[in-house]
């Protein structure tokens, strides 16, 4: 593998020449069509990839909307969600589809009062229609479904053969709950320009630029190499981290010998490089920093920040490649054998149609369906619907202590009001029963309106304790208070700490059988 | 292996995080769990996959995205297990058959291509796409069957009941569709993609715009849509055979 690229390493291959065997000068030749092969597939994809930035206009488009110029306005708004992309955390991005279509809406803006001071149009479109355009080339650029195919089908000159290549300019992924948008690999690449060359190449060439840039004092230049450098730092990020990710999703598919481990070299030894020449520049950079003329001074500090953040950015990248073989074997070790060669099945194909077209027999169907049901079936905790034991423990977080202590020592069913006491202080009880019995006493009344009563003047207890004492009444078939008859409803009370069946409370008197 | 105190917490603590509802940014806290469980460091992974064993549960997949944990196919009484009803609420055989066909619809809506299944991309379906989807395939089912339109035999089952509540009716007050209607039905199971932080509802658009989440794409990944997939190809089996039966008697 080694041996291979040096070959066309054109910088370290002086010896080339002189050693050059004609079995060397052969698999050298093989070796050149393969690279031949792959740069035309790069360049193939890329012009599919830039496709979707001519159709941003369509041609039904109506004036004034149909004089964007759509190259510009697609480049731009890639370039807000690349800039988006957080050096150090090169994955995340922290735009919103919504911040997008907002950006692009502003760049559009800036197009139409151009066109506007020309001439060609006499007034600018309402901002509403602008927005829904900023929109539209935001779809456009996710290749959403109904913005066309995101597949094309292609040939590979080098196994002859089609292939179907998939592709989009931006990606929607989510992070905890929201919805982000990023560019997509084949975005980075198209957009930074590295279409043939190794990214690793790229970026010691643009070290080289700059160090040029700076020894001749062309310091705007040098900035904004700089910014070149720094982008491609981010897509060095990705490549790494894309790498990373697909050793998570599915380790065993990928070969170590083949795949991983010179992916994992290349990895390496570009960062190597890129720190290396990052350290070269930033050395050069302090070194000239005091003869500077102090015009030039704010400048070149500057390009140092840009400098020194992309070799910090390089050296956590370091480390995530070197930690990729260990997350490899650890990767093969708990994936096992379960997930890999696994050929999904098409949620269209081999589910949609067939259940729709082809099952006629009602009882299979129904068994079809149960299992589609059930295959979303989240496990749920089990949920507690115990007042007793939520009163406890939201009004005694205690220790297990004292909690053995408040619990009766003997097995005798408790009465509620027993219970209670152990619980709620005297006055809290008095209060619940004093609302209680005021608003019974006044007609027929529910413990959603005691509770109403209590709960705005935060007697949060009290409306627990009033809870408890009607919910016990009706479970044990007794008037409360020994003349409130209670009734359960089918309505429901909440109050702050706890929630339950509702109850209609009506006076009866004193006179009933069950009065003790 | 000897598998320490703090890997059985951390493998209690994964669990927490499988079982809690998952909203909001993830835990920072779930970086270290992912590692040790990864590297099964003191044996976090075997611990936490014990654990959630004697519960009935199998973890399916630990990620920065959160923790996914599935029904374990041998244990039957866990009391952490979702029950058949948590789903679909309505009693009664046919309230699971509009929410299996409207499933069904609903993710060959959300994965069409295959590859998306396996691409962390967010996938953007539309409830408008889902009706429609239904409602041409009940269409064609029709059009080919056209000696006997008026009662619906010869449809597949599936086309018949969306041939029967397919037409709208909206409420009067809020303008939503009614619940019986075939938009109400694909609505109902939606919100169970979103209560359950498998979908995000991203706007009101095409009667409701919907963005998968990853918990999804893991749970059909890992078994879900081989599990679905199964299931239907052995429902065709066993049509065909009862076909076959019904000609076998006519003739």
């Amino acid at each position: 593998m080694q041996n291979k690229q040096t070959i066309f390493d054109f910088g370290e291959s002086s010896a080339l020449s002189g050693q050059g065997t004609e079995e060397e000068v052969a698999i050298a030749r093989d070796e050149f069509d393969r690279l031949e092969a792959t740069a035309l597939r790069n360049r193939a994809q890329t012009v599919a990839t830039l496709s979707t930035i001519a159709s941003i206009v369509a041609q039904t488009s109506t004036p004034p909307f149909s004089f964007i110029d759509p190259h510009t306005t697609g480049l731009m708004a890639i370039g807000h969600a690349i800039d988006s992309l957080r050096l150090l955390d090169i994955e995340t991005s922290d735009m919103t589809v919504k911040d997008l279509e907002a950006r692009v809406a502003n760049d559009l803006k800036l197009q139409f009062a151009a066109l506007a001071t020309v001439g060609v149009i006499t007034e600018l479109p309402e901002t509403e229609d602008i927005e829904a355009w900023g929109k539209n080339v935001v779809d456009k650029l996710l290749c959403r479904k109904e913005h066309g195919s995101q597949t094309d089908r292609m040939f590979d000159t080098e196994s002859g053969q089609f292939y179907e290549f998939q592709h989009a300019l931006l990606e929607e992924y989510a992070r905890g709950g929201a919805i982000y948008v990023r560019p997509t690999a084949a975005c980075l690449t198209l957009y930074l320009g590295t279409l043939t060359q190794g990214i690793g190449d790229i970026q010691t060439a643009l070290a080289a630029v700059i160090q040029r840039q700076i020894a001749r004092g062309e310091y705007h230049a040098a900035l904004q190499t700089a910014h070149e450098h720094q982008r491609i730092t981010r897509q060095h990020g990705e490549k790494i981290r894309t790498l990373k990710r697909r050793i998570h999703s599915n380790a065993g598919r990928y070969s170590w010998n083949d795949t991983v481990l010179p992916e994992i070299l290349i990895a390496q030894r570009d960062v190597e490089d890129a720190i290396t020449a990052d350290t070269t520049l930033e050395g050069l950079l302090d070194a000239s920093m005091d003869n500077l003329p102090k015009d030039k001074r704010p400048l070149a500090q500057r390009v140092l920040m840009v400098i020194r953040s992309c070799r910090n950015a390089y050296r956590e990248l370091q480390t995530l490649a070197m930690e990729l073989p260990r997350l490899y074997s650890s990767c093969i070790a708990s994936q096992g054998f379960t997930s890999s060669h696994i050929q999904l099945p098409s949620m269209h194909d081999d589910v949609f149609v067939p259940l729709f077209n082809k099952i006629t027999d009602p009882v299979a169907l129904l068994v079809a369906c149960d299992v589609t049901n059930g295959s979303f079936a989240v496990p749920q905790p089990p949920v507690l619907r115990d007042i007793v034991a939520e009163t406890e423990l939201l009004l005694k977080p205690a220790s297990a202590a004292e909690a053995r202590d408040l619990s009766p020592d003997n097995d005798e069913l408790l009465d509620e009001e027993v219970l209670a006491l152990s619980i709620f202080d005297e006055m809290t009880i008095a209060k619940a029963k004093s609302t209680i019995s005021s608003l019974a006493d006044a007609g027929p009344t529910q413990l959603s309106a005691v509770i109403k009563e209590l709960e705005p003047e935060d007697f949060t207890e009290e409306c627990i304790a009033a809870a408890i004492m009607i919910t016990g009444a009706w479970a044990h078939s007794r008037r409360h208070d020994g003349m409130y008859a209670v009734s359960r409803t089918y309505g429901r009370f909440s109050c702050k700490a706890c929630t339950g069946d509702d109850y209609l409370i009506e006076r009866k008197g004193s006179e009933d059988e069950y009065n003790r | 292996m000897n598998i320490t105190v703090d890997a059985i917490d951390m493998a209690a603590e994964i669990i927490k995080f499988g079982l809690s509802s998952r909203k909001g940014q993830p835990s920072r806290r779930l970086l270290p769990l992912m590692a040790a469980y990864l590297a099964n460091t003191d044996g976090t992974r075997t611990a936490a996959k014990t654990m959630a064993q004697r519960f009935g549960l199998s973890i399916t997949s630990v990620t920065e995205d959160g923790v996914v944990l599935s029904k374990d196919p041998e244990h039957d009484d866990s009391i952490f297990m979702s029950k058949r009803d948590d789903i679909v609420k309505d009693p009664g055989p046919e309230a699971r058959l509009i929410r299996g066909i409207c499933n069904a619809a609903i993710l060959a809506c959300a994965y069409q291509r295959q590859q998306a299944l396996y691409s962390e991309s967010v996938q953007t379906i539309t409830s408008d796409e889902v009706y429609e989807l239904l409602v041409e395939a009940a269409a064609k089912m029709n059009l080919e069957q056209i000696d006997v339109p008026t009662s619906l035999r010869g449809l597949t089952e599936a086309a018949k009941i969306v041939e029967r509540i397919k037409a709208d009716s909206f409420s009067e007050k809020a303008g939503n569709p009614r619940k019986q209607t075939l938009r109400g039905q694909i609505n109902t199971a939606l919100k169970y993609f979103t209560d359950h932080g498998l979908m995000l509802k991203d706007s009101e658009d095409a009667g409701g715009t919907y963005k998968t989440l990853p918990e999804l794409r893991v749970r059909l990944q890992t078994q879900g849509a081989q599990d679905i997939a199964d299931a239907v190809l052995s429902a065709i089996k066993a049509s065909s055979s009862d076909e076959a039966m019904k000609e076998a008697m006519n003739g």
